[in-house]
């Protein structure tokens, strides 16, 4: 006999009603993470939970000036919304590079924020857009930003017993995403970089998220970089200068898909590309 | 536990554990080996089927998530002893060598051309571009599925399943 059951439930109340009963259950949305982790032993035996049955917990909408994509949202709904490919282009294109279209039809954005790995392609355009997680309990929904939220490799502020309904973002048009993988699909990031900005009719910028990926033990806020641009007219020198500031941001280490002095060096060349994109976008 | 699917179109219930992957059912429970396990681990597109109307690759899907879908295999295509166009293609061109990997490719053409028969040689390559080949090279899959499609296209030859 298996040590494995398994739930479908209906709503996110009925969710939070069996987290509480059985503490050591497994949520499960596409499950792209969660069986690998079964296979490779590395799941605790108990309650599978599937929360893909979950009206309340799909989709993207926009409503009060908030951009909100519920949890079992699949990437490839995102990468197929024009909704977010006019107002959200970093994680649009996101989306868009992640693993193939099959696997998109599978991964979940709530899955990929908790499973939450250094590498994840989710959490740096959701960083640079200012986006917050709504996690729910039984004692309530709290709101935190995605760079608090995460909390190292593999490690959230999710606590037991919580579910993570979706995040919830300010739509920003003047936002652009690059990755470097390996090849062109399926390629796990060697590193990512997502700028979001703001700039008034003179071109100065008045708000800026930037932030990056696989360059650190979880995604990570460029607050350097940040500060660099904010206020100014983009020109070479400040240009050069919040490329000189992503070095004061990043901690890259030595991996199997790159070295850190090779993360160093290319981390201000996406970081430039992905500023350009986002700057100079029509939108 | 007990699951119930429509695989290719019949009706069926199959005692399953929890845990386990709607790979693993369909090639050890329901004895569809038509969607071949390569690295079991979601990069090689060896296992895919189409549920529900999308491609996906079942050595990563929980069974019991599947309860009342609708899967489609490789062994729901041929018809009367008569191959599916698209399968048919697959010879034609020399799109196959050990065939290891086309059941998953003809699985992910077939699910993109049902949501989109006119698409271009890009988006073919876009969609296959989680299933990979070691032996034929993409070339003649490519051309055997973008035959296919031009086949659709062409009024009033209209290929259903
Ligand atoms: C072949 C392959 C390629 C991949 N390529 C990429 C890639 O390019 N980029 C990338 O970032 N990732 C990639 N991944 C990783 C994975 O697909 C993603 O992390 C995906 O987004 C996980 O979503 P899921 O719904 O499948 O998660 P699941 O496996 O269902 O769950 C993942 C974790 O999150 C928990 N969880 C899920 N939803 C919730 C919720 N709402 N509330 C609380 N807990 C929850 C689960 O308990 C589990 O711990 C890849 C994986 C595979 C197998
Ligand atoms: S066996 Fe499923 S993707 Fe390789
Ligand atoms: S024909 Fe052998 S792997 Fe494709």
């Amino acid at each position: 006999m298996s040590e494995f059951t398994f739930c479908s439930v209906f709503s996110i109340d009925e969710a939070l009603m069996k987290l509480a009963q059985e503490p050591g259950a497994c949520v499960v949305a596409g499950g792209t993470d969660v069986t690998l982790r079964i296979r490779e032993g590395r799941q605790r035996p108990g309650l599978l939970l599937d929360i893909s049955r979950i009206a309340e917990l799909q989709g993207i909408r926009e409503e009060r000036g908030y951009i909100h994509i519920g949890a079992t949202t699949t990437l490839a709904a995102i990468a197929s919304s024009e909704l977010l490919a006019a107002k959200a282009p970093a994680l649009y294109e996101a989306a868009n590079r992640f693993a193939d279209p099959n696997t998109r039809n599978r991964a979940t954005i709530g899955g990929n924020i908790v499973n939450a790995s250094p590498g994840a392609d989710t959490p740096p355009p959701l960083c640079a857009l200012g986006a917050e997680v709504l996690l729910r309990s039984p004692k309530g929904t709290r709101c935190l930003p995605v760079w608090e939220y995460l909390l190292g490799p593999n490690r959230t502020a999710l606590l037991p017993g919580e579910l993570v309904l979706g995040v919830r973002f300010k739509p920003c048009p003047h936002s652009a995403f690059i990755k470097i993988g390996l090849r062109k699909a399926m390629a796990i990031s060697v590193e990512t970089a997502a700028v979001a900005l703001e700039k008034d009719e003179n071109g100065v910028i008045t708000a800026c998220g930037i932030a990056f990926g696989a360059l650190g033990p979880k995604a990570l806020r460029a607050w350097n970089t940040e500060k660099a641009l904010l206020n100014k007219r983009p020109s070479n020198a400040v240009l050069a200068a919040a490329v000189a500031a992503v070095g004061t941001d990043i901690q890259p280490r030595d991996g199997l898909r790159g070295t850190k002095e090779y993360r160093y060096s290319t981390a201000g060349v996406i970081f430039e590309r992905a500023f350009l994109a986002a700057y100079h976008s029509s939108i | 536990m007990l699951l119930h699917i429509i695989l290719n179109g019949k009706p069926i219930t199959a005692e399953i554990e929890p845990e386990q992957t709607l790979l693993s059912v369909l090639r050890n429970d329901l004895k569809h080996t038509g969607a071949k396990q390569g690295c079991g681990v979601g990069e090689c597109g060896a296992c895919t089927v189409v549920l529900d109307g999308r491609a996906i690759k079942s050595c990563t899907v929980l069974a019991a998530q599947c309860e009342g879908s609708e899967v489609l295999t490789i062994e729901g295509l041929a018809k009367n002893n008569e191959l599916h166009p698209l399968q048919r293609a697959f010879i034609d061109h020399g799109a196959i060598q050990c065939g290891y990997c086309t059941a998953g490719f003809i699985m992910t053409a077939l699910a993109l051309l049902q949501r989109k028969p006119n698409a271009t040689r890009g988006e073919i390559q876009a969609a296959i571009s989680g299933n990979l080949c070691r032996c034929t090279g993409y070339v003649q899959i490519i051309d055997a599925i973008e035959a296919y499609a031009a086949a659709l296209g062409e009024p009033p030859a209209k290929e259903g399943l």
